[in-house]
């Protein structure tokens, strides 16, 4: 009788515990289910928006002294809506037809740029322990406890009561007003929807206003949470968040408040039992220990993988989406041969003339930074596998790079294998990972694979890293996850210099692979699914073989990748080189500059890798004038995201990225001026 | 932003232009310019004056050697390079019958990177952009080192040479490697300091043979690289040790929870060897574990609501941590909400005053551990009130990052002092490495560089301290005060057994 007494009210403790997160996690899954439901778009820049409006009230009221009243007009009613109106105006306007992906990755994008473009713009910066205020006096110091077991604060309450308000009026504006009906049939279809007489791009301005001051009014209600302010803390929620928001589908406001609210729950009652149980039950310790911190993740991934609402969730499609023209062929293949003979030309007398100055006169970060681009360039094939050619995205190819990385490490250091051998092998296990991740997810299509892939991606950096047999455990704490450098016959690859001629050849014969493959059946396969899944099926093709594979493939390119970086680094950076945000950067900056073409991963490894040093730090100039560098330079780090983030702008209107695009234009432009008659087959300059 | 005559840029705002670097205050009294070498237009009666003295110093060189007496400093009598010996500006009064100070014997050098007739240049590298802490570290730190460089120049620098910061490079996080590759290459500082969050370029410093000073928060980086000279020793990760078990006892507190993050092993590890000292010297404390968790969420995302429930529920009445202070105060806020205000805190990050500060009396009770004497001490030591009277006149605040980086740059001092006027970065850092009882100054538990740059394990006596200290501060009304008396603010133990006893209160540098 005591222990079912206690046991209840541990049980509405848990619930009381974790009411106030959950609160948290259903209004950025609102936010989440209000900005798909009105403009299309999975909008991870959620969580940027949010802070982006939780750091301009902060500054108001801590900075500048400002009442709770003007503050919370400034961020919340003012800069948020208009934010919304800038990104749709300049960025998603030009998104309206285009897939979800598309979509999906420009607000990546965004995600990078908008916390350090607001923060130079202002020069706001985090200061440790300076929490931020709510929106209520004494938010944060007054409770109240009805029940006697646990004190909810004023700042909390508020949160759920914006959450429960919010859920009701956005779902009596979707249910009954014209304007909601108009929201919803703008994302159908604009063009239908002008038939009709609605100025659909105002109604998309409109929609894009609403949802961002839900998210400016979210981060503002969320900041006191944290007690220092920092826009990863929100971005991190809005992971956490989206397992609330699928469990709504991302269609039902109810279901987002109910699962953000359950989620919190959830957690708290697991916390609040498991580690009761685990001592008098030894055998779920390492169940308390790996799955406590990735609750959420596995959460995440089992709702979608196990949901079958959310496989049967029907497409957003325009009806007059059919008149657009398919994706252009690549315009390496259309090109005047003769302008192809030309770059060719070009391109082999520039790489042998930039080879030949970096072997000869680099000195060692020059060697280390160009060396590093080349074996991004390599992971970065792994994108054009899985997206340029299947047209999945895979937010974990981090997770496969570390893979490679860990099992050179742990094959070097346990059983003294030969690195190179242990780099292949490395490939082959981070291709079997691939491959067993692709099959819970393949019925998953889009923005859902995409976020299963990321949940998976925090899944490995929260708990397997962990593991002594992957991350090398409390051994590395000592000892470090060092590896050597290999030695082939007289060659040393301790030499800096041999070591670039060897990931030089590394990334030729990964690159001749992936053009194999792209030409071969298996890259037909996937461009036909990747067209039309139903169609190809119908001529026989399997998509569950082909997505393995494309899976597979791709996953063991980023783990042979990931297995030379740390040869090359001859250590396992795991936290600079393959954390999860670290792979939503790559994503962006491979699809932003061309997802489909090897030139493409080649151009993403270098501006990963050179951008930095070669402008931002001015040295383009200190070799043009002879070592004068204007006195700009060095331009604040901050500027690398948000012009790599803004870049994906670009990607709204040329989806074929700045490479392909560049390519496209310099044929018409050939075509015009030397070739007239072949004008008429010359690609487009830009792709629909 | 300054640009150097080599490119390579000064940091905006903490330029070292040496008429505003030397011209502070003295802690000896002596203001303006004191002891910057002319050696281009010396007035006749100093010119004597330095003849007697490069005469009294070539007996004292060849009698004694380096005065430092513990490095293995380059043979300057074999070398024999014309030197030339200067004193502050306050020679003018000083007797030519006293030996001059070793200190400012100028000798000429060439092929030194990074150090000219004028100066001993040094890089800063360490993090500012993308800090996931919300802490100051780069800018702190380099407060500490231009304040302690200003010390000495204030007193006439080292070897005729003022010492100066020649750059400063923000890692961003993420790129400490590439940094520290910028060093290297560019091959035009004599050192480097280090203060960032993941060290992945200190392998390269190491092996590039540059001193290196750094903020050794970082025992996989740091150790057994001998070129690599932390603010404390290499450290053992996952030993006991008597300072939590201590400070329970100070708190009266009976049972102890220790906590740390899951998806750090470093704190993990830590949270280990924390609960394993409670339950090492859980008799002679009267103390005992009651809650251990090791796999809490990075930054407690989720709150820590259900694991306050459970302690309260245990008893607990001291927790000690492995995480960092922001999570600190989302702890100490659920305690407060969950009436367990009065649970003793032991912080192992948080001696932050800003932050502290900032959190009222939130923190009241609860123990921090700096790493090195507390700025609260009065132990009457003269390096602690040349760093706080120097970052006055400076008008930088004091902080936990400033006086790692006042450390650090004193073990470069000390490293090149060592060596002697002939000094190479070889030298000094053999110089460092033969040091024994290095204690900045009195401001850090001695060092033996000659073997400590190997990771302790276990009752390993001959790669550890030899005194196992610390100085611990209790916070009140959002400040610190001591525990230990101010003017002997460490508690130590000899570090030979593990066996309980009373630590000894003491002091170092004296």
């Amino acid at each position: 009788m005591f222990l079912a007494a206690s046991t209840g009210e541990d049980l509405l403790r848990a619930i009381l515990q974790g009411a106030p997160p959950g609160s948290v996690y259903a209004l950025i899954a609102l936010g989440f289910v209000l900005t798909y439901k009105t403009s299309g778009v999975f909008n991870l820049a959620f969580g940027a928006q949010a802070y982006v409006s939780a750091a301009m009230y902060f500054q108001a009221r801590t900075e500048w002294g400002w009442q709770i009243v003007p503050a919370l007009i400034l961020a919340v009613f003012i800069l948020a809506p208009l934010i919304g109106l800038v990104l749709e105006r300049l960025i998603f306007r030009y998104l309206g037809n285009s897939s979800a992906v598309a979509k999906l990755v420009v607000a990546i994008g965004l995600t990078v740029a908008l916390p350090s473009l607001f923060e130079l713009v202002t020069g706001f910066s985090a200061v440790a322990g300076r929490t931020p205020t709510g929106i209520i006096p004494g938010g944060s110091s007054v409770f109240y406890d009805p029940f006697g077991i646990y004190p909810i604060s004023r700042d909390e309450l508020a949160q759920m009561a914006v959450a429960m308000v919010g859920m009701v009026a956005l779902g009596a504006l979707f249910r009954f007003s014209s304007l909601g009906l108009a929201l919803r049939a703008v994302v159908e279809s604009p063009r239908m929807t002008e038939l009709s007489g609605i100025n659909a791009d105002r109604v998309s301005a409109f929609a894009w206003a609403l949802s961002s001051l839900f998210a400016g009014m979210a981060g503002v209600l969320i900041a006191p949470r944290f007690n220092t302010l920092m826009a990863p803390d929100f971005f991190h929620l809005v992971i956490v968040a989206i397992a609330a928001a699928a469990i709504g589908r991302l269609a039902s406001l109810p279901g987002a408040l109910l699962g953000g609210l359950g989620l919190g729950v959830f957690i708290a009652i697991f916390n609040t039992f498991l580690p009761r149980w685990t001592a008098d039950h030894g055998w779920l310790r390492p169940f308390q220990e790996n799955l406590t911190p990735s609750m959420p993740f596995v959460i995440l991934f089992g709702v979608l993988v196990c949901w079958p609402a959310i496989r049967r969730e029907r497409r957003v499609v325009d009806p007059l989406g059919g008149v657009d023209p398919p994706p252009p062929a690549l315009a390496a293949s259309t090109r005047n041969r003769r302008l192809t003979l030309a770059t060719r030309v070009f391109s082999v007398a520039f790489l042998c003339v930039v080879g030949a100055t970096v072997l000869l006169r680099a000195d060692v970060r020059w060697l280390f930074l160009v060396t590093q681009a080349v074996i991004l360039a390599i992971i970065y094939l792994s994108i054009t596998v899985i997206t340029g050619f299947a047209g999945q995205i895979s937010l974990c190819q981090g997770a496969f790079a570390a893979v490679g990385a860990f099992t050179v490490f742990q094959l070097a250091d346990r059983y003294d294998l030969s690195v190179l051998s242990a780099a292949l092998v490395g490939a082959a296990l981070a291709a079997a990972v691939g491959a067993v991740l692709s099959l819970p997810v393949l019925r998953l299509g889009g923005v859902w694979l995409a976020i299963a892939t990321l949940a998976f991606a925090f899944f490995f950096d929260a708990v397997m890293v962990k593991f002594s047999w992957i991350g090398g455990g409390g051994t590395s704490l000592l000892q470090g996850t060092r590896v050597p450098r290999p030695t082939i016959g007289p060659w040393d690859f301790a030499d800096d210099r041999l070591f670039l001629v060897l990931a030089v050849a590394a990334f030729t014969v990964v690159s001749v692979l992936v053009i194999q493959l792209r030409e071969g059946t298996t890259g037909r396969v996937l461009r036909a699914l990747r067209g039309s899944e139903m169609a190809a099926e119908s001529i026989g093709i399997s998509p569950v073989r082909a997505r393995v594979t494309a899976f597979a493939v791709s996953a063991a390119i980023a783990g042979f990748g990931g297995a030379l970086l740390a040869i090359h680094q001859e250590n396992v950076n795991y936290q600079n080189n393959f954390s999860p945000t670290a792979a939503l950067f790559w994503l962006v900056l491979v699809v932003s500059l061309s997802a489909r073409t090897i030139e493409g991963a080649a151009y993403s490894g270098a501006a990963f890798s050179l951008f930095d040093s070669l402008v931002l730090r001015g040295e383009v100039f200190r070799w043009v004038f002879r070592g004068w560098v204007p006195g700009i330079f060095p331009i604040s780090p901050k500027w690398r995201f948000v012009l790599f983030g803004l870049a994906s702008i670009q990607f709204s209107r040329h989806p074929e990225g700045l490479v392909e695009y560049g390519k496209r234009r310099a044929a018409r432009r050939f075509n015009e001026r030397f070739d007239p008659r072949e004008r008429e087959r010359a690609p487009q300059e830009t792709s629909p | 932003m300054g640009l150097r005559s080599n490119g390579s840029f000064r940091h905006p705002g903490y330029q070292m232009e040496p008429s505003t670097s030397i011209a502070l205050l003295s802690p000896y009294g002596t203001y303006g310019r004191p002891a910057r070498l002319n050696r281009g237009g010396m007035e006749s009666k100093v010119k004597t004056r330095f003849i007697m003295a490069v005469t009294i110093l070539a007996l004292v060189a060849a009698g004694c050697g380096n005065s430092g007496g513990q490095g293995t400093a380059p043979a300057t009598t074999t070398a024999a390079p014309a030197t030339t010996t200067a004193a502050p500006a306050t020679t003018t009064t000083t007797s030519t019958t006293e030996p001059p100070d070793p200190r400012f014997t100028f000798v000429p050098l060439e092929g030194v990177p990074g150090v000219d007739d004028e100066e001993i240049a040094f890089a800063v590298i360490g993090i500012r952009t993308n800090n996931p802490l919300g802490t100051c570290i780069l800018d702190c730190y380099l407060d500490g080192i231009e304040a302690y460089f200003a010390f000495r120049n204030a007193e006439g620098g080292l070897f005729g040479r003022e010492l100066g910061v020649g750059y400063v490079l923000d890692d961003e996080l993420f790129s400490n490697q590439v940094r520290a590759l910028e060093v290297i290459s560019a091959d035009d500082v004599f050192g480097v300091f280090n203060a960032t969050l993941i060290a992945s370029g200190w392998g390269d410093l190491n092996d590039s043979g540059i001193p290196t000073f750094a903020w050794n928060i970082h025992a996989t980086e740091s150790a057994n690289r001998t070129n690599v000279f932390g603010h404390i020793a290499a450290m053992c990760a996952t030993c006991t040790q008597r300072a939590v078990p201590y400070t329970v006892k100070l708190a009266g507190a009976t049972k102890v929870a220790s906590l740390g993050y899951g998806v750090s092993e470093n704190s993990k590890v830590c949270t280990q060897a924390v609960a394993d000292s409670i339950d090492l010297y859980s008799a002679e404390i009267g103390a005992e574990m009651a809650y251990f968790n090791d796999s809490l969420g990075y930054g407690l995302p989720n709150g820590i609501a259900p694991e306050v429930t459970r302690m309260k529920e245990l008893g607990v009445d001291f927790i000690s941590t492995c995480m960092d202070l922001n999570a600190m105060k989302t702890m100490a806020q659920e305690l407060a909400r969950q009436g367990m205000g009065d649970v003793v805190l032991y912080h192992p990050n948080t001696y932050n005053h800003l932050f502290v500060a900032e959190a009222g009396d939130l923190f009241d009770g609860d123990f921090v551990t700096p790493q090195f004497m507390p700025f609260e001490a009065a132990a009457d030591n003269a390096m602690q009130t040349a760093f706080t009277g120097t970052m006055a006149e400076l008008g930088r605040e004091l902080s936990e990052l400033a006086m790692v980086g006042w450390i650090n740059a004193d073990a470069a001092y000390t490293a090149i002092l060592s060596a002697g006027p002939v000094f190479d970065q070889k030298s000094a850092i053999d110089a460092l490495n033969s040091q024994t009882d290095y204690d900045a100054g009195g401001l850090i538990v001695p060092v033996d560089w000659s073997r400590q740059h190997v990771p302790p394990v276990e009752g390993d006596a001959a790669n550890d301290y030899a005194l196992e200290c610390f100085a611990p501060v209790r916070m009140s009304e959002g400040a610190f005060e001591t525990v230990a008396d101010p003017a002997t603010p460490w508690f130590c133990w000899d570090n030979t057994t593990l066996d309980w006893a009373e630590p000894t209160q003491t002091v170092f540098g004296g």
